[in-house]
């Protein structure tokens, strides 16, 4: 008995002490590592409320999507935000004040690698306006067109508004469903980015093909047209992204176009925009051709390969090259404008689904946007994007840049 | 043995990761630079002299059968408290070792010395070889890091961990487009470790076989 005793007591007398150690060393400590750890993110802070004192909140709620919270002085409380948009392997990160009297003050995307001019369209003043100046219960819009990306960061948003409610005590409601922004289309509009073309008639059949989201392959129609006015739409073939564009080609959506004529105001699938433009310039093009409107050599299509030729989107001259990517040889077309590349468009129907492709889909923007073939590729499709860069230096040297 | 020789015998003879095979997980693991090699070899010594001491001062009054906990709870207490610091002035180290400094607790090499020696000996004894045990480890993490640094980058750089200056950067541009990127992963450290586990063998039976021949004399 005495000698459990000894040992218990021993025992114990070697914890108390080391807990006093640990908990002087800590006291010591705590205050630098808390200081260091806000002065890696104090830059970012400053721009959403320059001068004021920041200090580190719990950033801790049910989505796990909010990885920073700040409270900002007397002004307010920041929120650094991590989401998941199209691009799955690289997050969109932001971050988003809220002032004490519960208005949001700023939005900043901190990085982003979403597709160049679609889902990157979230790190853009358009959207940061429709984020800006909203009250904590109002309803933030998705971007038309960007649905995936922008649901992902207002869902985000949310999160942070949810949080703000715990923290600041205030009660918010409960966020709706994200309202996407109103935008009409009819089908008289321009769509001469899915560049589509009737291939063949057979009565008063039309079968067209148009292009969807940028990179994947052309959908292909069959248009009943009657009287001036579409009688059905058929998919029979379906080029775009699997499980984002399909509710566009699907049998009730495609029903619900019955009867337009190219004054019609036609419906957008919400979260496959691309696809319904897709669906609007092919019913255009099976409208026109029935009306005995010859479809203009197409503009901005990608397989045009005659050189020289003037796109009705962009001005300028287009050249085409071909280099051997991984499954065969991938098609870069590039339209100059004096020395400026204003588009480039690549096609290798061959490369693998989900990693040539995703190159195919991504170089050309970054191309357009560095000006030049020396962009960084796109990593796991190296081979790819390799063969899109030197066949936009071969179009190049054929231009004589 | 005399102090010197216990002092000593930590390098080649008693080297705990080429001789002992003693704490190889970290030592596998954070050998990527030389910055992380003096930063963790550093702090094994640190804290291995400290509980050396420690176990030793107490040995007397530690009772036998809950030596083991006694022990542990020392090594944990002194492990967070160099863990505290660095997070505290040392960041940059901090974040590349990661997990393997918390893991130091369960380095074998620690609780290895504080029974085999530290336990038995004097207090002066047992620093001596805590001192020289972590200095062996320390020495074998800077001979895989400078190969495997090496190979990986075609450069050495030593920083300052306390503000990140770099005080020592020797690259060998020409080998640039020679670099072996296998060797900064965990596939280069066992083949490092593996040719510098056969060369200490070779080291430590020579003088073996010496003595054989002399005796067959």
């Amino acid at each position: 008995m005495k000698k459990i005793l000894h040992l218990t007591v021993f025992l114990a007398v070697v914890g108390a002490l080391s807990a006093g150690v640990l908990s002087y060393v800590n006291n010591l400590t705590a205050p630098i590592i808390e200081a260091q750890k806000l002065a890696a993110v104090k830059e970012s802070l400053e721009v959403l409320y320059p001068g004021a004192n920041f200090s580190e909140l719990d950033a801790e709620e049910e989505t796990g999507l909010v990885t920073g919270a700040y409270l900002a002085e007397g002004k307010g409380y920041i929120y650094k935000v991590s989401v998941t948009g199209y691009n799955a392997s690289t997050p969109i990160e932001f971050m988003i004040s809220i002032s004490m009297e519960g208005k949001v003050d700023g939005f900043v995307v901190l990085a982003q690698q979403e597709t160049s001019g679609i889902g990157s369209r979230v790190a853009t003043d358009e959207f940061k306006n429709m984020v800006v100046g909203k009250g904590v219960n109002d309803t933030i819009s998705t971007l038309s067109g960007a649905t995936v990306s922008s649901t992902a960061v207002v869902k985000g948003i949310n999160a942070a508004k949810a949080l703000y409610g715990t923290q600041a005590g205030v009660s918010v409601e409960a966020p709706k469903d994200p309202v996407v922004e109103e935008v009409v289309y009819k089908l008289s509009d321009d769509y001469s980015s899915a560049g589509a073309e009737v291939v063949s008639v057979d009565g008063n059949t039309y079968t067209v093909t148009s292009n969807g989201f940028p990179g994947n392959s052309a959908n292909t129609f069959e248009i009943v047209v009657e009287n001036g006015a579409v009688a059905s739409v058929k998919n029979t073939v379906f080029g775009d992204t699997a499980g984002i564009g399909d509710p566009a080609v699907a049998d009730d959506a495609l029903a619900g176009y019955a009867g337009a004529t190219l004054d019609s105001e036609v419906d957008v699938v919400s979260g496959s925009t691309f696809t319904s433009k897709s669906v609007f310039a092919a019913m255009q093009a099976a409208l026109k051709a029935a009306n005995g409107e010859t479809t203009e050599p197409n503009e901005g299509d990608s397989s045009s390969e005659a050189a020289g030729e003037t796109e009705g989107t962009v001005e300028g001259d287009s050249y085409t090259a071909t280099a051997a990517g991984f499954g065969g040889d991938v098609t870069v077309t590039i339209v100059l404008n004096g020395d400026d590349i204003v588009d480039v468009k690549a096609e290798g129907a061959n490369e693998t689904s989900g990693i040539g492709s995703n190159a195919i889909e991504v170089l050309p923007g970054r191309i357009v946007e560095a000006d030049s073939a020396d962009v960084d590729g796109v990593s796991g499709a190296t081979v790819t994007s390799e063969a899109i860069k030197t066949a936009v230096k071969a179009a190049l040297t054929e231009a004589g840049k | 043995m005399n102090r010197k020789e216990n002092f000593v015998a930590g390098f080649v003879k008693e080297n705990p990761v080429f001789g002992l095979y003693l704490g190889l997980c970290s030592a596998l693991a954070i050998s990527t630079t030389l910055d992380n090699a003096i930063g963790m070899g550093l702090c094994v010594t640190l804290i291995l002299t400290a509980s050396n001491m420690i176990i030793s001062a107490i040995r007397k009054i530690t009772p036998d059968e809950i030596r083991i906990p006694v022990y542990i709870v020392v090594i944990a207490s002194l492990v967070s408290v160099v863990e505290m610091l660095m997070a505290a002035f040392m960041q940059e180290l901090y974040a590349n070792l990661g997990v393997f400094i918390s893991l130091i607790v369960v380095n074998c090499i620690i609780l290895g010395r504080a029974e085999a020696f530290a336990s038995k000996n004097g207090i002066l004894d047992s620093a001596l070889d805590g001192i020289g045990m972590g200095l062996g480890y320390t020495f074998s993490l800077l001979l895989i890091a400078f190969v495997r640094e090496f190979l990986a980058t075609a450069s050495w750089t030593i920083t300052n961990p306390f503000n990140n200056q770099v005080i020592l950067h020797l690259g060998l541009e020409f080998l640039e487009p020679f670099k072996i990127s296998m060797f900064s992963t965990s596939t280069g450290s066992f083949l490092t470790f593996a040719c510098f586990a056969a060369l200490f063998t070779v080291l430590r039976n020579k003088p073996a076989k010496k003595e054989e021949k002399k005796e067959a004399k």
